[in-house]
């Protein structure tokens, strides 16, 4: 899908499915349109009416949507736009917020689960095995257990090479001055 | 800024609207160690400067190729960084290691696991290594790592071959490039030979049969089939 542009914002696409019936109490009837740099674009009927297919199309979310998305307050939603980890396009007097921005942090809540997850596979003073023997572990896995035991192999391994590289930081961050 | 992790995020996607965000893209890029040493707290920590008072704390992990951004400030506030520190606060987790490791699988194409990706193309090159014996047989695992196998011939007659495996995944060595880990190494060998019994698979320290001979940069792995 092509990028598009409206006097120089750059809007880009994703195009979630749209949901029907929540669009409609967001659409922008009037005023102006706020772009990245600060300025002020009055929205003549034509500007008005592209955005508003966006808006329909699902490319933003109010910040009440994102908060349920993501599971966090509306404050927190409101700090993270200001930190800058969600964009905040003013549409009238209404804070919108790109989906890909959403679905990014989405997708990052899922990999930090996932590192929890595997964090949790191991104690904090394991020891990754030397290769050898973990090469040996791995054919063992997949003798026991096939693919899924030797990625469960693979899982304990990064986690315990995780927990060796937090222990050296702190050894050798610690001791370098 | 408050002193937990925030949500975890692709920085190129927003470091144009976080002024600190910026300037650690932008500076630790170029110069990833830092040049202004924090003071007051344990280890070799470095000042990142942004407008407006904005002030990060940096440690180059050069093992792990990696710059963490530890801790950040607003008001030129290094006390939140000495009171981190104080408090064994300031340097990485396990969690954080772990989530380097989950962010570079999701850079990574595919399923984000090239291990996963290339085991039914690893076993079939070796298969094919196994119905031509003494020929070099060769692919790129994953498109992006050239792997070479041959069966040696150490005794022919008319109905049988006998001889070890070789494999060498011939790894670029250049400038700047890192060397394979060994648990990669270790992960590949397990599904280059998915048949071999623990114990029968080295790897490293054995010469590529000629023609090829070992390069540098080669890893080579040998499956004893004895």
């Amino acid at each position: 899908m092509d990028d598009f542009v409206i006097h120089g914002f750059m809007m880009s696409p994703p195009a979630p499915a749209a949901r029907p019936g929540t669009f409609q109490s967001r659409l922008v009837r009037a005023g102006s349109l706020t772009l990245d740099d600060g300025s002020v674009v009055p929205m003549d009927d034509v500007l008005l009416a592209l955005v508003n297919a966006r808006l329909s199309a699902g490319w933003y979310v109010t910040p009440e949507e994102a908060s349920q998305l993501l599971g966090v307050s509306r404050p927190t939603v409101y700090k993270w736009q200001e930190s800058g980890s969600l964009g905040c396009v003013m549409m009238g007097n209404r804070r919108m917020i790109p989906r890909t921005d959403v679905d990014r942090l989405v997708a990052a809540a899922a990999t930090r689960a996932e590192s929890d997850r595997i964090t949790a596979l191991v104690e904090e003073d394991a020891e990754p095995l030397d290769q050898t023997s973990y090469l040996v572990a791995l054919q063992e896995a997949r003798q026991t257990g096939g693919p899924a035991e030797m990625k469960r192999v693979r899982e304990r391994q990064q986690a315990a090479r995780a927990a060796a590289a937090a222990r050296r930081a702190h050894e050798v961050a610690g001791s370098s001055r | 800024m408050e002193g937990e992790a925030g949500p975890a995020f692709d920085l190129d996607a927003v470091k144009g609207r976080n002024k600190l965000l910026g300037r650690f893209a932008d500076q630790r890029a170029a110069n990833p160690r830092g040049t202004e040493l924090t003071q007051h707290v344990t280890g070799e920590i470095y000042n990142l400067h942004a407008q407006g008072g904005l002030r990060g704390a940096t440690w180059f992990d050069e093992g792990h190729y990696v710059v963490f951004l530890l801790a950040a400030s607003s008001e030129h506030d290094y006390d939140r960084f000495v009171d981190r520190s104080a408090a064994g606060l300031l340097l990485p987790s396990r969690r954080d290691y772990q989530d380097v490791t989950q962010h570079r699988h999701a850079l990574a194409q595919g399923t984000g696991d090239f291990v996963e990706d290339v085991a039914d193309q690893a076993a079939e090159l070796v298969k094919r290594a196994l119905a031509e014996p003494g020929q070099v047989v060769t692919d790129i695992l994953g498109q992006e790592l050239p792997t070479h196998v041959v069966v040696e011939v150490v005794a022919v007659d008319v109905e049988n071959v006998e001889g070890d495996v070789y494999a060498a995944l011939s790894y670029e060595q250049r400038a700047g490039v890192r060397p394979l880990p060994d648990d990669l190494t270790s992960d590949l060998a397990a599904v280059l030979f998915p048949d071999a019994v623990p114990g029968s698979l080295e790897i490293g320290h054995h010469r590529f049969p000629m023609p090829r001979g070992r390069r540098p940069g080669d890893v080579v792995i040998r499956w004893f089939r004895g």
